[in-house]
C-alpha cells in the first residue's frame, strides 16, 4: 500500500463495517452463551406425574380388574416419560427405572413398588433433576438479515482493501472472497442446527428467570438491546461507570441505551452508503463507457442529461420523493436510490473521458490492427482499465451519500424502523443540552464520510 | 459583447427548458403516488379550519384538480393557463382567474392558510434566505483562497510538513460532517450557551442595541458559518492540491527563477491557474447553498426559503413545494450556466476546444 492514509482509511472503515454488522453480538440484552436450567417445566412434569399417580391409585382403590385402572396406568406411564425427558438424571438410572415400571405394569398387587419407585422423582424438587440448557440465546434470535451480512462482510472487506489499493483483484483473490462467504454461512448453518429447541425460552429469560435457574452466562459487551426501555433512567447523561452496567454513552428520552442503539444503527447507514456507491459505480460505468464508446447523438443527448442532472436541487427534490412516496418501499433503499439517481453523473463523466483516451491509446489500435473482436477489446482492455478510476469515484459518492441520508434522517423525513440511522439518532437528541445523544452519531457520519473521501479522492487524471 | 450576452441568455433559456419542467413533473408524480388523503388535511372540517375560510372538500379538490389527470394538473402547474373551473375560458373555466403557474409566475394561495398568497411569502421569506446563501457564498470564497495558498505553502515548507498535515486532516473531518452536526457544534461552542459570543436563534434581537443592519449580521455570523465552513474546506482541499501539483510545472519553476517567491509565485501564476476547474464546483455550490439552507434554517429557526419548503412537504402542500422547488430549480441552472460562462472567459483553453470542434 502505497498510501498511509488510504490504507488507514480502509482499516476504519472495514472496522466501523465490522462493528456495525456485528452489532447484535457486541450490544445486547441477550446474552451471547447461556448455561441455563427450565425449572418451570420440570415442575409441571412433576405435578403430572404425582396427579397420574394418585389417580391410579384412586381407580385401584375403587375397583382393581376395571378397565379404569388400566387407563391410569397408560396415563401415569406417559406422565413419566415427560418428567424423564424433562429431567437431566442419568440414563443409568432412567433405565432401571423404565425396566421396574414395566415389571409393575398391570399387577396392582405391586403398587407400593411403585410408589417407592418414583418417590424421588416426586420429591426431589432439587434442581440438578431438571433439562440443562446451554446455547446461544443471541445467535437464536439473529434474522435472516444479519446473516446476509455476515456472509457479505468478508467480501467486502476484500473489496474495502482492495480500492484502498487502487487495483482490481485478480481472479483467485475473488474466489478467495467467495469462498469465506460461503464458509460464513456454513458456520451459520452449522450453529443453527447445534441449538436445541429449548433455547428459545433463555431468549426471554429476562421475563421469565424466576421460572429458568442460570448458572453460567456470558454477556455481551454492552449489556443493554436497542429497544430495552427503562424509563427510570430516562435522559441520563454519560457517567455512573462504577455502577455494574453502566449506560457508556448515556440513555434516550424512553431510556434506551444510546451506544446500543448507535451500534445497531450504524448498519443502515453504512449499508446506505455501500448501496448508494454500488448503483452509482454501475450505472455510471455503464453509461459512461456506452458514450465514450458509441459516440454521436446518444452521446450528445447522454451529456445534456447529465447537465441537467447536475443542476436540479437534490435535496429539495430529495425531501419531496420521501415525505410523499414514505411507507412504500424500504425508506433506506429508496434513500440509496435517489442518491445514486443524482451521483451516477460525476462517475459517468469521469469514465467516459477515461474510455475516449483508452480508446486512443496505442495497445488497443495494435489489438484492432491485428484483428482482434472489437467486443473483446472492449470486455478485456477498456473496461478494465476505467474500472479503478470508476471505483473511486464511486467511493467519493458514497461518502457524499451518508452525510445526505443524515441530513435527511436528521430532518426526520427518511425513518427507518425499528433501527434509526445515525442521522435520526441525532436528530432525536432534541436539544443541544444532550450532547451524547448528538455528538456521537455525527462524529460517526464524519469519520465514514471522511474515510470514503480518501478512499475516493482521485490522484491522477485522466491522460489527455 | 452583446452577442455574447444574447447566447448566455439563449443557453440559460435552453437549461431552464430542460431543468424546470422535469422537476415540476417529478415533484407531481411524487405528490400523486403519496399515500392518505389530502383534501381531508386542507378543506372544511379538518382540525383547526373555519367553513368560512377553507372550501368544501369537493371544491377544494375541483379547484386544484386533484382528481383531474396527472397531465392536467401537471399542465396546471407549469401555466399559463388556469384549468380549474374558475380558469381560463379556453380550457373550460368561468374566466376569472386566466393564469396560474409557473410560466404566468403565478402559484395561487397557500393550502393550508387560503388567505396567504405564495407569491408575497415566497418574497418574505427571500429576505431571510437570499442575505444568508449569498454571505455564506462570498465567506466562502474570501476564505478559501488564501487557506488553499497557505496549505499549498505550508506542505512543502521543511518544517510546516506536519503543521500542513495536521491541517488537511482537519480540514477533512470538516468536510465530512454533516450540515446539522457543524450547525449544531457551533453553536454548542459559540452560541448562548457556550461562549455567548453570537445568538443562535431568529434574525433580530427583541431588544435590539445596535443598528438594525449590524444586529442582524450579528445573527447572520453562526447561520453564514455553518452554511460555509464545509464548503470552505471542501474548496481549500481541492485547491491545494491543485496547486502542488501545478508547482510541479516548468513555468512555476521559471516564475521563480526570475526572483518571485514561492507565495508570490502560487498567488500570481499558479492560483489563476487552478481557478477555472473550481469555477465548476462554485456554481455546483448554489444548489449545495439552496439545500443546506434547509438544515441551517431548522437549526437556528430562521423563517426562511429552506424551512418554507420543508414545512409545505410535511403539511402536504402542493403549490408552496412547487413555487419552492422550481425556485431552487431556476436558481440552480443560473448558478450553473453562470460557472460555464464563466470558465470560458477565464479560461482561454476551454475556448480554442470551441473553435477546434465547431
Amino acid at each position: 500500500m502505497a498510501d498511509p492514509l488510504r490504507s488507514l482509511a480502509a482499516c476504519v472503515l472495514g472496522a466501523l463495517l465490522a462493528l456495525a454488522w456485528l452489532a447484535p453480538l457486541v450490544a445486547n440484552d441477550k446474552p451471547l452463551w447461556a448455561d441455563a436450567r427450565d425449572v418451570q417445566a420440570a415442575q409441571l412434569a412433576q405435578v403430572e406425574l404425582g396427579a397420574a399417580l394418585d389417580q391410579y391409585r384412586t381407580a385401584l382403590a375403587a375397583d382393581a380388574a376395571a378397565t379404569q385402572a388400566s387407563t391410569a396406568w397408560t396415563e401415569l406411564e406417559r406422565a413419566w416419560e415427560q418428567a424423564a425427558a424433562r429431567s437431566s438424571a442419568p440414563e443409568s438410572e432412567v433405565a432401571r427405572v423404565r425396566s421396574t415400571m414395566t415389571d409393575c405394569a398391570k399387577r396392582p398387587e405391586r403398587l407400593v413398588d411403585v410408589q417407592r419407585l418414583l418417590a424421588p422423582w416426586l420429591e426431589n424438587l432439587e434442581l440438578p433433576r431438571v433439562r440443562r440448557m446451554v446455547g446461544s440465546p443471541v445467535l437464536a434470535s439473529v434474522d435472516s438479515g444479519a446473516l446476509l451480512r455476515l456472509a457479505l462482510l468478508p467480501v467486502l472487506a476484500c473489496l474495502v482493501f482492495w480500492t484502498a489499493r487502487g487495483r482490481l483483484p485478480d481472479g483467485h483473490r475473488l474466489w478467495w472472497a467467495l469462498g469465506l462467504a460461503a464458509s460464513t454461512v456454513l458456520v451459520w448453518v452449522g450453529l443453527q442446527a447445534v441449538q436445541q429447541p429449548e433455547l428459545a425460552r433463555v431468549d426471554t429469560y429476562r421475563v421469565e428467570r424466576a421460572q429458568v435457574h442460570v448458572d453460567r452466562v456470558l454477556w455481551p459487551l454492552v449489556q443493554h438491546g436497542p429497544a430495552q426501555t427503562q424509563l427510570s433512567e430516562a435522559w441520563s447523561a454519560p457517567g455512573g461507570y462504577t455502577r455494574p452496567n453502566p449506560h457508556w454513552l448515556g440513555t434516550d428520552g424512553l431510556g434506551r441505551d444510546a451506544l446500543s442503539r448507535l451500534l445497531h444503527g450504524s448498519a443502515i447507514s453504512l449499508e446506505i452508503a455501500l448501496l448508494a456507491g454500488a448503483v452509482a459505480l454501475a450505472l455510471g460505468w455503464l453509461i459512461g463507457t456506452t458514450c465514450g464508446l458509441l459516440g454521436g447523438w446518444f452521446d450528445t443527448l447522454c451529456v445534456r442529461l447529465m447537465e441537467t442532472l447536475a443542476s436540479i436541487p437534490f435535496l429539495f427534490l430529495a425531501i419531496v420523493v420521501l415525505a410523499l412516496v414514505r411507507g412504500r418501499v424500504v425508506p433506506s433503499v429508496t434513500v440509496a436510490l435517489l442518491v445514486a439517481a443524482v451521483a451516477w453523473v460525476p462517475v459517468a463523466r469521469l469514465v467516459r473521458a477515461q474510455t475516449l483516451v483508452e480508446r486512443a491509446r496505442e495497445h488497443v489500435q495494435a489489438l484492432r490492427v491485428v484483428g482482434i473482436p472489437e467486443g473483446w477489446i472492449l470486455l478485456r482492455h477498456i473496461l478494465p482499465a476505467t474500472l479503478p478510476a470508476a471505483a473511486t469515484a464511486a467511493a467519493f459518492l458514497a461518502g457524499s451519500a451518508v452525510g445526505v441520508e443524515a441530513a435527511l434522517s436528521w430532518l426526520g423525513l427518511a425513518t427507518t424502523i425499528p433501527q434509526p440511522t445515525w442521522g435520526a439518532l441525532a436528530g432525536e437528541a432534541g436539544g443541544l443540552e444532550r450532547w451524547w445523544l448528538w455528538l456521537p452519531p455525527s462524529l460517526l457520519v464524519a469519520l465514514t464520510c471522511a474515510c470514503l473521501l480518501v478512499l475516493g479522492d482521485r490522484r491522477e487524471e485522466p491522460r489527455s | 459583447m452583446s452577442a455574447r450576452l444574447v447566447r448566455l441568455l439563449l443557453r440559460l433559456l435552453v437549461r431552464w427548458a430542460i431543468t424546470v419542467p422535469l422537476v415540476v413533473l417529478i415533484v407531481v408524480l411524487a405528490f400523486r403516488l403519496a399515500p392518505g388523503d389530502v383534501r381531508a388535511l386542507h378543506s372544511e372540517g379538518a382540525e383547526g379550519r373555519t367553513a368560512t375560510e377553507s372550501l368544501s372538500s369537493q371544491r377544494f379538490a375541483e379547484e386544484h384538480l386533484l382528481d383531474a389527470s396527472v397531465w392536467r394538473q401537471y399542465a396546471h402547474a407549469l401555466g399559463p393557463f388556469d384549468l380549474s373551473p374558475r380558469g381560463h375560458r379556453w380550457f373550460g373555466g368561468d374566466g376569472t382567474r386566466p393564469w396560474h403557474g409557473l410560466l404566468a409566475l403565478e402559484f395561487g394561495t397557500e393550502w393550508s392558510r387560503p388567505q396567504v398568497r405564495i407569491r408575497d411569502e415566497l418574497a418574505q421569506r427571500a429576505l431571510t434566505t437570499v442575505p444568508l446563501a449569498l454571505g455564506a457564498f462570498v465567506v466562502a470564497l474570501l476564505l478559501a483562497l488564501p487557506v488553499s495558498v497557505w496549505l499549498a505553502l505550508l506542505s512543502t515548507a521543511p518544517r510546516g510538513r506536519y503543521v500542513a498535515r495536521l491541517v488537511s486532516t482537519f480540514l477533512l473531518l470538516l468536510d465530512a460532517l454533516p450540515g446539522f452536526a457543524l450547525a449544531l457544534l457551533l453553536v454548542a461552542l459559540l452560541g448562548p450557551q457556550g461562549t455567548n459570543w453570537f445568538p443562535a436563534t431568529g434574525l433580530d434581537s427583541r431588544e435590539p442595541q445596535l443598528p438594525f443592519l449590524l444586529d442582524r449580521a450579528w445573527h447572520l455570523v453562526l447561520p453564514v458559518l455553518a452554511l460555509s465552513l464545509g464548503g470552505i474546506a471542501h474548496l481549500a482541499r481541492q485547491l491545494s492540491t491543485n496547486l502542488l501539483q501545478l508547482e510541479r510545472e516548468e513555468w512555476m519553476r521559471a516564475a521563480r527563477a526570475n526572483g518571485l517567491t514561492r507565495a508570490q509565485a502560487l498567488r500570481r501564476h499558479a492560483l489563476p491557474h487552478a481557478l477555472p476547474p473550481l469555477i465548476g464546483l462554485f456554481g455546483g455550490a448554489l444548489p449545495a447553498l439552496v439545500s443546506g439552507a434547509v438544515v441551517v434554517e431548522t437549526v437556528f429557526a430562521l423563517q426562511g426559503l429552506g424551512s418554507y419548503a420543508t414545512e409545505a412537504v410535511l403539511a402536504r402542500d402542493l403549490s408552496i413545494v412547487l413555487a419552492t422547488c422550481t425556485l431552487a430549480a431556476v436558481v440552480a441552472v443560473v448558478g450553473s450556466v453562470l460557472a460555464d460562462e464563466l470558465v470560458r472567459s477565464l479560461d482561454p483553453r476551454s475556448r480554442q476546444g470551441d473553435v477546434t470542434h465547431g
